[in-house]
């Protein structure tokens, strides 16, 4: 399976584009995340402190993912 | 009521839109950009959202604020783009019968919107720039 995740802020300069794809057998949030960082080192410095969100909403390491869900790396955010 | 916008912000309008004629109180924030942050002088501030999912967690928080505190509406908005000293980069207008429901509501929105929508600000100094991490004032 094939995942877009959408990248923000330091984690977009990082990877030098706003998209990712990422091949996986990932059914859960923590399983994509491991996938990232295996295929996407160039992220590593932003990852960890990272969280995905699935359709707009903050993920937990369970939480199931579909390639057809809107996927985003959010890192560390300041607002305000 | 959630803006989002690369125009600059007006409180003003934001008070207006919260206040009715039941509400005796309408509680106020601006946030606006200053001139250093942690020992540096700032030149300025760059805003980048994700604003579908800033529309979706401040429409969570703002409910939330509903269901803690008898308020009436809560208006948010935050600016996007570059930002120069003095502008403000967040505004929220908290409209209640009474003033300690509203001030509670608008500490709590302001805070969480800190916490979780997925805004980030890079600054730029005389000598370089960076993404911030968030510093918990």
């Amino acid at each position: 399976m094939t995942f877009q995740v959408l990248l923000f802020a330091q984690l977009r300069e990082l990877a030098g584009s706003a998209t990712i794809s990422v091949s996986a057998n990932a059914q859960t949030a923590a399983q994509l995340l491991t996938a990232i960082a295996e295929q996407w080192p160039a992220l590593a410095p932003a990852l960890a402190s990272s969280r995905l969100a699935v359709n707009q909403a903050y993920a937990q390491a369970e939480t199931a993912i579909a390639p057809s869900d809107e996927l985003a790396l959010i890192p560390p955010v300041n607002g305000g | 009521m959630i803006t989002i916008t690369a125009d600059p912000l007006d409180l003003n309008t934001l008070i207006a839109a919260v206040s009715a004629p039941h509400c005796g109180a309408i509680a106020s924030f601006l946030g606006v950009v200053r001139n250093h942050n942690q020992g540096r002088e700032v030149l300025f501030l760059e805003y980048e959202c994700y604003a579908p999912m800033v529309n979706q967690e401040m429409e969570r928080i703002i409910a939330e604020a509903q269901t803690q505190w008898p308020v009436h509406t809560i208006a948010v908005a935050h600016r996007t783009g570059k930002l120069l000293i003095g502008e403000a980069s967040v505004a929220i207008a908290v409209a209640s019968a009474h003033r300690h429901a509203g001030l509670q509501a608008l500490h709590y929105t302001i805070d969480e919107l800190k916490k979780r929508a997925p805004i980030w600000k890079k600054e730029t100094w005389s000598d370089g720039s960076s993404w911030i991490e968030q510093c918990g004032h």
